[in-house]
């Protein structure tokens, strides 16, 4: 059985058919690029399984579990964690602290403890710490640890996304245009990176992506939507030879 | 950073422990004083002086140098509606003290020095204002402190320490009612002042008059709903509607709506200026309603005829009054309260709040000078429960205070709106209990 | 540490600093010339009210600073928490902790109740909700219905606080210090425990809210939750403040919770420091002190006293612009500031860089004056 299974996905808001009939699998510790062009549903087939938003139909499995019964902030706990296309971090926090933050499901300290800083809040403090240091220390941020995110370059506080994603351990990792905004240098260093976090930590990671040299270079497999439909999938150079994807990008100019 | 959390987590266990043992055990004991002996220490200090004996009281001269006698007032000033009342008594009884320290040298050779502490109306802030007037300026006394949830709110600390409150800016009765010996009140009181309207309206209409009242929900109102169903006892005549509204809305229209509803054939009202002038014009100008208005003397100020809208439209509405009006500028008081106000009001103007102001002063004046030289908190309260036919020189009646007796001024005439300003009209209604 | 050490005995002996006579003409000297009002038993007085207020101030912090959520309203959960220890005080002979207990507790379940429906609110909307709460309040201490407890417009006069005889204790302090430690002691405790719980996942789950909501959503936090619990504890700190409030001032009345009072709480809070535990203590100091020395200040530089609230506005909008996290933030900021900075800040210092510093401004963003809010995710949910 696939690690995260989407079944005949369809939303829409008001008349627009944002996605209709979607359906595809993601094999474990593979890694599968979602493209398409502008509009195709590629943000929304995110945001659908991470329950932002509530889709008309479907079902969406993640280790046999259904997502949609689960509330937005349970999502994490299944064991998927996500990037932003336009970045979520916490700006007034240092990259420790939104770190901490990225942990929030894996700790359990209720407010009295937290406030009388009872035995199980300090250790959990003290194992947010040491795991942050570690995820730190493997994207090469350990310098910035206790530096404002606001003050951060784009580039670093995309890596400090991942950093914040990465380190709540998620078994599926969901990267939205994780190149967006990246210079070409930056982007090669993102292959290797997103290379290593599946070969090292062993995450299976989805990944929606314009920059298509990323997308290829990366993906095990590559599943294509248009207008809200799947309209190909298969390895990279499958996709690229499929009448259909050249058509779908001939035609929409912005691609 | 370090988290210095674990230190201070033992730290905070420590001390909520300590403080846990301490409180139960401390509170416990608070219990057992409580049963033995009385709580309220006003009574504890009340019991041993029935009569004359104001010994209880130190002769403390805190505030008296040789050549000044501090005291102190509490006065919204600021950041209420309220501090209308404030920013007009205040300069009218600096006004006064400064024309007798300039004019007779002041009184027995000492200076007055009147320091206000503004409270913004709020009674948290009375009590750190008066706290700082009695323990960092050290006055002698407080006077014509304002509101009466406000003075509620130190009523009981200056009682503990023996403060002199004089002539409290408030006619709520529970300040002279049981007699604290320490405080004067000088407002008339509004159970009385409504027992005068509800007479008036038993001797001026009919019997099976309808009566509406609108009143503020607060002690103001009740005191004036309780004084008018008093007055109109026996005489057939008898409340048949009461419209309430908070002191926060000035808008009477749905007020006034259901009493015409009601068909009612007078209203009297518990109203403050704003509410009083709503009233007034809803009634004759939207509902085109002539019916007879009465208003307590609380809205006898110009401000209500001008808020009652188009002119005219208050003519005739009743009120009370205590003190000449300023409109009375042939009045040989009114004219030197406008003199002095010239002269040392430091560019405020005379109004009927300054009039008011001055008449304080005047009282206070009257009092310090009776406790002589030698002046002390003792005698003072002495020469306050002495003073006897004292007719102020824009009071309408006398002045009668005793140790029985503590409420300054309970004389007041009616007055009737004629043109912009209050017009006083028959005899005057007196309920003075001292003999 | 030693700081703390110094600041723990300052705290401790303070009361009786007045009592030592070169101590007491230092405090009155200072008192003379800057009009604090820190020397005498008013001065222990003084300290006493800045407990109170630290209490309320740091729980204020919690939800606005913190989670973001703007209450305009303070003063009423304040007021539940005076009036419930003053009718048990008054009406049973509930002891004095027990009230505290029972007024936070029940002044937290009202904070959770009204921040359910609170909910569905934000930004400006919300603020005038909690101005609405302030508003109908006393109307609600004077319904018949309540009024036996409340005693409506009248309002709880309670026996002024005095010190036990027991242990002996009155033979060491008097009425004023006894009240200060009634009152500095839980004060003190309720700011450690506030410290220790914006500092844990607690409190960086509430920034987490106000910085990004969806991305606090996503990172696992329960934003309804949250956000309620941001107004219970509040609320918690609001009744157990109320209910210290009711024990050192011995009365409360409808009229002791004003409007003008709770918008106070939020101007000082931002002059003190937005989600900084210093931002509460500096906001409370601010609080109780400002009045004397304004009106020292008055009558120095011969400014009208009742122009005070001006120059607090010229005060506030000029701290929002030059230190967005408030007096605290620029104490922090101190720390590290070289001249390099300062010259780049004045260069910078043109009027449209002020105004967009200003609608940048947290508390302006969250009262709709300053940028949009990017996302809404619940707008495009069908």
């Amino acid at each position: 059985m696939s690690l995260l299974q989407i079944d005949n996905l369809s939303i829409h808001f008001g008349g627009l058919v944002a996605l209709d009939g979607v359906s595809f699998e993601v094999e474990a510790g593979t890694i599968m690029g979602l493209i398409g062009p502008n509009g195709a549903g590629k943000t929304t087939v995110f945001n659908c399984i991470t329950r932002v938003y509530h889709p008309n139909e479907g079902s969406i499995q993640f280790e046999g579990q259904e997502l949609l019964r689960l509330p937005p902030h349970e999502i994490i706990r299944a064991g998927t964690a996500r990037t932003f296309q336009n970045l979520e971090l916490f700006s007034s926090m240092t990259v420790l602290e939104n770190l901490l933050v990225g942990q929030h499901s894996s700790f359990h300290a209720n407010p009295a403890e937290a406030a009388f800083s009872m035995p199980r809040s300090r250790a959990e403090e003290r194992l947010g710490v040491e795991r942050t240091n570690e995820i730190l220390n493997f994207l090469r941020l350990e310098d910035y640890r206790d530096v404002m995110v606001s003050g951060l370059p784009f580039g670093t506080k995309k890596r400090v996304e991942l950093a914040r994603a990465m380190v709540s351990r998620p078994r599926l990792l969901l990267l939205d245009e994780p190149a967006n905004g990246l210079s070409r240098g930056e982007v090669k260093v993102l292959i290797e990176l997103v290379r290593s976090l599946r070969d090292q930590l062993g995450v299976t990671i989805l990944l929606v992506e314009h920059h298509m040299g990323l997308v290829m270079a990366v993906s095990d497999r590559v599943t294509v939507l248009n207008f809200g439909r799947k309209i190909a999938e298969g390895t990279p150079s499958e996709v690229q030879r499929d009448p259909a994807v050249i058509e779908a990008y001939l035609g929409d100019t912005g691609a | 950073m370090k988290l210095p959390n674990v230190g201070l987590f033992r730290l905070v266990l420590l001390l909520a422990a300590a403080m846990m043992v301490l409180a139960i055990a401390c509170s416990s004991d608070d219990d057992d004083d409580g049963d033995g002996e009385p709580t309220e220490p006003a009574a504890e200090t009340e019991a041993p002086s029935d009569g004359d004996d104001l010994s209880f009281i130190p002769e403390d001269t805190t505030g008296i140098t040789d050549t000044e006698i501090l005291i102190g007032s509490h006065m919204p000033l600021s950041e209420s509606s309220a501090a209308i009342f404030g920013t007009q008594i205040v300069p009218g009884m600096q006004a006064y003290f400064a024309y007798i320290n300039e004019t007779e040298g002041g009184v027995n050779g000492r200076k007055i020095r009147l320091l206000v502490g503004d409270d913004h109306y709020l009674p948290s802030d009375t009590n750190t204002v008066v706290r700082k007037l009695v323990e960092q300026d050290g006055v002698f006394a407080i006077v014509s402190g304002l509101g009466t949830a406000q003075h509620t709110a130190v009523f009981e600390y200056l009682t503990e320490n023996n403060i002199p409150d004089l002539f409290t800016a408030t006619g709520a009765t529970l300040f002279t009612d049981p007699i604290t010996r320490t405080t004067f009140g000088y407002n008339p009181n509004y159970v009385q002042e409504g027992n005068a309207i509800g007479t008036y309206i038993a001797e001026n209409f009919p019997e099976g008059t309808r009566v509406g009242l609108l009143i503020q929900n607060d002690d103001f109102g009740n005191d004036g709903k309780d004084g008018i169903e008093s007055g109109l006892e026996g005489s057939g005549i008898t409340i048949t509607t009461t419209e309430t509204y908070e002191a926060v809305n000035s808008d009477m229209t749905a007020q006034v709506q259901r009493l015409r509803n009601a068909d009612v054939d007078v209203i009297a009202a518990y109203t403050l200026p704003l509410q009083s002038g709503s009233l007034i014009n809803n009634a004759r100008s939207t509902l085109d309603w002539d019916v007879p208005i009465i208003i307590s003397g609380v809205s006898a100020d110009p401000i209500t005829i001008l808020l009652a809208g188009d002119a005219g439209q208050a003519e005739g509405v009743i009120t009370t009054a205590y003190l000449t009006p300023t409109s009375q500028t042939e009045h040989p008081g009114i004219q030197k309260h406008i003199e002095i106000m010239a002269e040392y009001g430091g560019g405020a103007d005379a109004t009927n709040l300054s009039v008011y102001g001055q008449s304080v002063a005047e009282l206070t004046v009257k009092v310090f000078r009776d406790a002589g030289q030698d002046i002390n908190r003792r005698n003072v309260i002495a020469a306050a429960e002495q003073v006897r036919d004292f007719l102020c020189s824009v009071c309408l009646g006398t002045i009668n205070l005793s140790p029985t007796d503590h409420r300054s001024i309970e004389t007041f005439s009616f007055a009737i709106a004629e043109g912009d300003s209050w017009v006083l009209f028959g005899d005057l209604v007196s309920y003075e209990s001292t003999p | 540490m030693i700081g703390w050490v110094l600041l723990g005995l300052f705290l401790l002996f303070f009361p009786y600093l007045h009592t030592w006579p070169a101590a007491s003409s230092f405090l009155d000297s200072v008192d003379n010339t800057t009009g604090l009002g820190i020397g005498g038993t008013f001065g222990v007085f003084q300290m006493t009210t800045l407990g109170v207020w630290l209490v309320i101030l740091t729980g204020l912090n919690i939800l606005t600073g913190y989670s973001g959520q703007i209450s305009l309203g303070h003063g009423a959960f304040v007021a539940a928490g005076a009036y419930i220890t003053a009718i048990l005080l008054d009406q049973t002979a509930t002891p004095l902790v027990v009230a505290i207990l029972a007024a936070a507790i029940g002044t937290a379940a009202i904070g959770f109740a009204i921040g359910i429906p609170s909910l569905r609110l934000t930004g400006p909307y919300l603020a005038i909700a909690t101005l609405a709460i302030i508003v109908s309040m006393p109307q609600f201490l004077k319904w018949d219905k309540v009024s036996e407890w409340t005693k409506g417009s009248t309002g709880i006069d309670l026996p002024s606080a005095d010190v036990p005889t027991f242990l002996g204790l009155d033979r060491f302090m008097d009425d004023s210090q006894w009240l200060y430690y009634s009152v500095m002691v839980p004060a003190v405790i309720m700011t450690v425990l506030a410290w220790n719980l914006t500092r844990s996942r607690i409190g960086r789950a509430f920034i987490a809210l106000r910085d990004s909501e969806i991305g606090a959503q996503q990172m696992g936090v329960n934003v309804s939750l949250y956000k309620t619990l941001a107004f219970a504890i509040s609320a918690l700190y609001a009744g157990v403040g109320g209910g210290l409030f009711a024990y050192t001032q011995d009365f409360v009345s409808p009229d002791s919770f004003g409007i003008f009072q709770s918008i106070e709480f939020l101007v000082v809070i931002v002059i003190g420091g937005l989600a900084s535990t210093l931002g509460s203590v500096l906001a409370a100091i601010f609080f109780v002190y400002q009045d004397g020395v304004v009106l020292r200040l008055a009558e120095l530089i011969g400014f009208p006293e009742r122009l005070r609230w001006a120059f607090f506005g010229v005060g506030l909008i000029l701290i929002m612009i030059v230190a967005p996290n408030g007096v605290a933030g620029l104490v922090q900021r101190l720390k590290t500031l070289r001249p390099a900075t300062v010259l780049e800040m004045l260069r910078q210092a043109r009027p449209s860089a002020m105004i967009s510093r200003l609608r940048n401004h947290p508390l302006a963003e969250r009262l709709g004056l300053g940028r949009r809010d990017e996302h809404d995710p619940g707008d495009e949910e069908s």
